[in-house]
């Protein structure tokens, strides 16, 4: 191969890769999107020196204790806190009594627009409920009865698009932040301690009409 | 001199004249104002009307009715607006791509991920920066503090500034796994 071909082959390359698009990781489920969830706690207790220790709790503090693979995570699917595992489902969280997020809409507004595509946000309350162990306030436990849990409850905001029906497909995107959140947390060692958190998601995918 | 021989002196004169006049005639033709010529080849085939009436009005000086002419030739000025809704579509799809692919790679815990998680902490999107700054607290590698505590220091954004320094603070606590780990370690 001549010199300037090898150049001329080496420019192009360069110049693909420099536009590639990043791959996109959407995934849907069952024609759900799934949405990627990011819980992150702070939890406050005094020690025996009278001074405030702060512990951190995170997707990976949980996904770890869970015993859940290497590169697993955190979703939203049809509602439930789920394990995302190679594109699967690998734990629903909420059936089995660990995570547990329930909204109360206060507020929302949709437009729509043409071929059924529509943008939504909505606005309200949400309650975050975790029990290591499997124990949540939603199926009647007690926080107290894990090793480790809280219950934190604070405002959400979520807004979301549909796009234009295309070939009978609309890919669907949502947002979802809610970062003021506290309540009390539990510790085996401790007891009762007081906890804020952030939880946000987001997921966009396409799903048959 | 003979009469015949003068008149014939006399015309071709009249000749030579009237051709001379004739021949100067194409070589300067009617002035094209200096305004068409410029905005012709100042004007882009696609661009707005709007924004080639812009850039007409500080080259024309001269009359206006002839500066107007590329105007007309100019396609309808609704396909920029088709144009830019399609590029914010573009952009958003490319936005969200960059957030699920930050949201894969904070599930791992290898180096090459971190080091990609980090470098969209510079990208242009400020969406894209601040899952970037969520994504590098859910990979939950100490290692990166430095790089998130100097984009504290040079970033201009205070809402930005805030959210990199509590990114800072929580990375720094003790996490639920590490404590659960030495007390299961002191027990033994």
């Amino acid at each position: 191969m001549k010199l300037n071909q090898v150049i001329t082959g080496c420019a192009l390359a360069a110049g693909l890769m420099a536009f590639a698009p990043v791959q996109s990781q959407a995934l849907v489920i069952s024609n759900s999107v799934v949405s990627t969830m990011n819980i992150k706690a702070t939890v406050y207790y005094v020690n025996d020196k009278n001074k405030v220790v702060k512990i951190s709790v995170s997707n990976k503090d949980i996904l770890k204790y869970d015993g859940a693979p290497k590169g697993a995570k955190l979703a939203d699917w049809e509602g439930d806190a789920v394990i995302i595992s190679d594109n699967a489902i690998w734990e629903d969280l909420t059936v089995d009594g660990v995570l547990y997020v329930s909204t109360d809409e206060y507020s929302d507004n949709e437009i729509d627009g043409n071929n059924d595509s529509y943008k939504y946000a909505d606005t309200g309350t949400v309650e975050v409920e975790y029990g290591s162990d499997g124990y949540i306030p939603y199926y009647g436990d007690s926080i107290g009865d894990n090793d480790y849990g809280f219950d934190v409850t604070g405002v959400y905001t979520d807004s979301g698009s549909g796009s234009a029906v295309k070939s009978g497909y609309q890919t669907e995107s949502d947002k979802f932040s809610a970062s003021s959140l506290a309540g009390e947390a539990y510790d085996y060692e401790v007891g009762y301690v007081p906890v804020t958190a952030t939880a946000s998601g987001s997921g966009s995918g396409k799903v048959l009409y | 001199m003979r009469p015949k021989i003068v008149l014939l002196v006399l015309l071709a004169g009249l000749a030579g004249i009237t051709g001379i006049v004739l021949l100067k005639r194409p070589a300067s033709p009617p002035p094209v104002p200096a305004t068409v010529q410029e905005v012709q080849a100042v004007a882009p085939p696609a661009a707005p009307a709007i924004k080639t009436e812009a850039v007409a009005a500080p080259v024309t000086p001269a009359p206006a009715p002839v500066a107007v002419t590329p105007v007309a030739t100019n396609p309808a000025p609704v396909l920029p607006v088709v144009d830019t809704v399609a590029t914010n579509a573009q952009h958003e799809a490319a936005v969200q791509a960059k957030i699920d692919k930050l949201q894969d790679l904070q599930a791992n815990d290898d180096p090459a991920s971190l080091k990609a998680i980090l470098t969209e902490l510079g990208d242009p999107d400020k969406e894209v920066r601040a899952v970037a700054i969520e994504a590098t607290i859910q990979f939950g590698d100490r290692s990166a503090i430095p790089v998130l505590k100097d984009l504290a220091a040079t970033t201009t954004d205070s809402g930005e500034k805030k959210a990199l320094l509590d990114a800072v603070e929580f990375m720094s606590l003790p996490t639920m796994t590490e404590v659960h780990a030495a007390r299961l370690q002191s027990q033994q």
